[in-house]
C-alpha cells in the first residue's frame, strides 16, 4: 500500500514539476517536495497489504474473547490476507461484523449469566426436595411393612 | 413430612454441589499455551528435505519443495507471521536464549513474509518451494544473488558462503514464526506464553559447491 502510495506521489510530484515550470521560485519548491518525497523509499519486499489488517485482527479477537465463533470471519479475513487485499474497507467489513458478533455474544453472556444465577438455587431447592420426598417416601414404606407384619404366636 | 433443618441442610448441599458444577463449567482448567513450527520434507517427513539420501548439496534451479507447518494452542485465535531468510555461517541467526531474531541488518530482505491468522488448536500449512536460480563463485566462496521462491524471482539476495571446508554447509534457510501482540500493537519473536517470551524458529543447513 505504501509502495503504490509512494508511486502515485511520484507521478503527481512530477506533474507539479512540469506545471511549476515557468516560475523559477516555484519551480525550486517543487523540486524540494519531489526530492523529500524521494527520501522515503518504497517498503521492498513488504508483502502487508493494507493498514486495516491488525484493527481488523483485533476486532477479532476481542469477538472470540466475548465467545462469539468467529471461524467464518477468520476464513474471510484469511482470504483477503492470501488475495493481498489493499482496499481497508474490506477489512473494515469484518471489523465492523466481528464488533456485532462481539456485541451479540456479551448479550448472550449475559442472558446466560443471569440464567445461571436463577437456575443455581431453583435446581438446589427443587433437588432438595425431591429427595426429601423420595426419603420421606420410602420411611414410610418401611414403616407400612413392620405395621402389615404379622405376630405369629406359636 | 419433613423437618425444616432436615430440608435446609439438603438444599444447601445441593447448592453447594450446583454452585461448584457451575464454576467449573465456567472456569475450565488453564492450558498450556505453545505455539510451534515444523518443516515438512517432500517424503513428508520432519527430514530428507533434499533427496532421499539427504546429501544437502543444491545446485543451480534444482527445486526444493517443503511444507511449513504452523500449530496454534495459545488458547485463542492468532495473527502468525512467518518470515524466512537465506544466511550464511556469519550473519547472527536467532537465538533462542535471549528471544532475539535474525539481525536484519545483516540479511537481504526475507524469502518469504507470510500473514495467517489460525484458530487456537488447528495448523497452519503452506508450501515452499525453493531453487537457487544465480550464483557466482571466487575461489574462496560462493554467492547466491537471485532465488526462486513460490514461483516468485528475488533478486539482489547476494549472500555469500564460504568454500574453504568443503564438507561444512555454507548456507541456511531460517524460518522464524512471530505473533501479532495485541497490547503492543505489533509483532514479536515468537509468543508471549503468560509473562515469558519464547522463541520458535527453524534452520535448515545446505551446502552450495563452486
Amino acid at each position: 500500500m505504501l509502495h503504490f502510495k509512494a508511486k502515485i506521489n511520484v507521478r503527481q510530484a512530477r506533474v507539479l514539476v512540469i506545471e511549476m515550470l515557468p516560475s523559477l521560485r516555484t519551480a525550486a519548491c517543487a523540486v524540494l517536495i519531489f526530492s523529500l518525497i524521494s527520501c522515503f523509499p518504497p517498503l521492498v519486499g513488504q508483502t502487508l497489504p493494507s493498514s486495516a489488517v491488525f484493527p481488523a485482527f483485533e476486532k477479532l479477537h476481542a469477538a472470540e474473547a466475548s465467545g462469539a465463533n468467529i471461524k467464518n470471519l477468520l476464513d474471510q479475513y484469511n482470504s483477503l490476507l492470501e488475495q493481498k487485499a489493499s482496499d481497508p474497507s474490506s477489512y473494515a467489513s469484518i471489523s465492523s461484523q466481528a464488533a456485532q458478533a462481539q456485541q451479540s455474544a456479551a448479550a448472550n453472556k449475559n442472558a446466560s449469566n443471569v440464567f445461571r444465577i436463577i437456575l443455581v438455587p431453583v435446581l438446589a431447592f427443587f433437588l432438595a426436595i425431591v429427595s426429601l420426598l423420595l426419603v420421606a417416601t420410602a420411611r414410610r414404606l418401611r414403616q407400612n411393612r413392620l405395621l402389615d407384619m404379622r405376630i405369629v404366636v406359636s | 413430612m419433613f423437618q425444616f433443618k432436615e430440608f435446609l441442610a439438603t438444599f444447601l448441599t445441593f447448592l453447594a454441589l450446583a454452585t461448584l458444577i457451575v464454576w467449573l463449567s465456567v472456569n475450565p482448567p488453564a492450558i498450556e499455551q505453545f505455539a510451534s513450527l515444523s518443516v515438512i520434507g517432500p517424503t513428508g517427513n520432519a527430514g530428507s528435505y533434499f533427496t532421499s539420501n539427504d546429501s544437502r548439496i543444491v545446485g543451480i534451479n534444482q527445486t526444493v519443495s517443503w511444507n511449513i507447518q504452523v500449530y496454534n494452542h495459545m488458547g485463542s485465535s492468532q495473527l502468525f507471521l512467518v518470515y524466512v531468510f537465506l544466511e550464511n555461517r556469519t550473519i547472527s541467526g536467532p537465538d533462542a536464549s535471549t528471544n532475539t531474531s535474525t539481525d536484519r541488518t545483516l540479511t537481504p530482505l526475507p524469502l518469504v513474509q507470510e500473514y495467517h491468522a489460525v484458530s487456537n488448536d488447528e495448523t497452519w500449512n503452506f508450501q515452499f518451494q525453493w531453487a537457487l536460480t544465480n550464483k557466482t563463485s571466487s575461489p574462496s566462496s560462493v554467492t547466491i544473488h537471485t532465488m526462486n521462491v513460490n514461483g516468485r524471482q528475488v533478486q539482489n539476495l547476494d549472500v555469500s558462503g564460504s568454500t574453504v571446508n568443503p564438507t561444512a554447509n555454507n548456507f541456511r534457510l531460517v524460518i522464524e514464526l512471530w505473533s501479532y501482540n495485541i497490547p503492543t500493537h505489533g509483532f514479536l519473536f515468537s509468543y508471549v506464553n503468560g509473562k515469558s517470551l519464547n522463541s520458535v524458529f527453524n534452520q535448515i543447513w545446505f551446502t552450495v559447491r563452486p
